[in-house]
This record gives structure tokens, sequence and C-alpha cells, in this order.
């Protein structure tokens, strides 16, 4: 399965639900698809995860840039709902301390 | 029950790669397939992008279960040796870096990970101790 990713604009962030593998031939399409909507000025950014049955690190690189950048601006990149094996792969590299998680959509794009 | 794979060295290649892993490991124990799978994936990314960057060649996989204990050897022949650090360190999440998270989830997920530069290219040994006999 390739990779999937819906995009919503709220009054309160921008909400991107993804599906299916991320991994190091699509990893760069979703960094593109955060960054563009960052060089429009919006950095409240959530992404679900719960559609996602495989990340490898070079998805959590791309999201560590995204979130990078929109630190710089005050903004942030929230996780919600994370699928079991995307939790368990942001525990494996440590990530789950830096990425503010949330267990639904509602609370993660709530919390801005 | 042993197994073999050589694939060209791309990243749309490594796909192939899953379902030699997976036949290794029973759909009982999930997780810990899923996490063989990462690791075999991510070392892999690494030969493509650092031992071979850009040049074409090979990566030959070797999985081999014995009892409880499963061996995956990844094979290359790329022009790029690894200098693997003395000591694994987690990236420091705090500095945010943007690199190194793949080798580093893959010693975590591994028991044993074992390198040597061969004359013709690397050689990667992976050890996973599985809490199963394999029965087939």
């Amino acid at each position: 399965m390739t990779m999937e990713i819906n995009i919503s604009e709220l009054k309160r962030a921008h909400l991107f639900e993804l599906a299916g593998r991320v991994d190091s031939t699509n990893a760069s399409e979703l960094g593109e698809t955060l960054n563009r909507v960052v060089e429009n000025g919006r950095t409240n950014l959530v992404l679900d995860l719960y559609g996602v049955e495989y990340m490898s690190s070079a998805g959590l690189r791309e999201m560590v840039r995204v979130l990078k950048r929109v630190k710089k601006s005050g903004g942030d990149l929230r996780i919600a709902n994370p699928s079991e094996r995307v939790k368990e792969v942001l525990e494996l590299a440590g990530l789950d301390t830096i990425f503010n998680i949330y267990p639904t959509q509602v609370e993660a794009v709530g919390s801005f | 029950m042993r197994k073999t794979l050589t694939i060209a060295a791309r990243f749309e290649e490594l796909a192939k790669i899953t379902p030699v892993i997976e036949s290794m490991i029973t759909a009982e124990l999930s997780q810990v397939r899923d996490q063989v799978v990462l690791a075999v994936h991510e070392l892999c990314v690494n030969v493509v992008q650092h031992g071979y960057a850009g040049v074409e060649g090979l990566i030959a996989l070797e999985a081999e279960r014995q009892g409880r204990t499963l061996t995956v050897s990844i094979t290359d022949g790329a022009p790029n040796a690894y200098s693997p650090p003395d000591e694994i360190v987690p990236p420091d999440p705090m500095m945010l870096p943007e690199s190194g998270w793949g080798i580093y989830i893959l010693h975590q997920v591994m028991d044993q990970v074992h390198y040597q530069r061969l004359p013709s290219g690397n050689q990667w040994i992976l050890v996973k101790e599985i809490g199963e006999e394999l029965n087939r």
C-alpha cells in the first residue's frame, strides 16, 4: 500500500490524515506536503497517524524537519491517534518525548 | 529454514525484503516480526544511501532460522565502507537531529549487530532471538 494524505484546513490547525506506508520511497512527499502548508504561513499542524501501517526513519526525519521549522515560527507539529506500529517506532527512536501526542484528532486540534 | 534474496540496490526494490523476513517469524509474533522487518529495511536504506551512494549494485540477503535464533546476513558490493561507532548512543531528541535514527533503531531492535568490510563490499550480520521455536 502506498501513502495517502488527506488534508483539512481547520480554524485552529491544518489536519493531515496519513494512511499506508511511509518509507524511503515516499517520505519526501510527506515533507513536501507539510512544507507547502508551512510556506503559506500555517504553522499549527496536526498529523493523524492512525492509518499508518509502517513508518521508517525516513518518515521520522521528515517529521523532525518540519517540527524544527514550525517551532521557529511559534507553531507546532502535533501527532494524533498514532497506530501501535507508529507509536513503537517513535518510542524506539526516543521521539515520543519530543512530539506532543494526543489520543484523538479532536484533542490534538483542540490543543492549539 | 534458510532463504536468500538478491535485489538491486534501489529504494523501490527494498519492499521485496519484507515477505522473506515475515516468512521466518509466525504471525502470532507480529510485533517482533515488524521490528525485524523495520531493522533490515533501515540497514538496507543505509546501504543504498551511503554504501552505494548513487552507484548501481546489488544487495544479497540471507535469512536463516535455527531454533529460536534468526540470523540475517546482508552483503553488498558497495564502494564505500562504514565506520560503525564503538558505542551506539541515541540521537539526542532535544537537538532534533535529522539523521542517525535508522541505525539507532536497528541496534535497539536486534540482539546482535556485526559489521565487516569485505574486499568487495560490506557485510552485516544481524541476530534476533525469537520467543518461539520454528515448527515448519
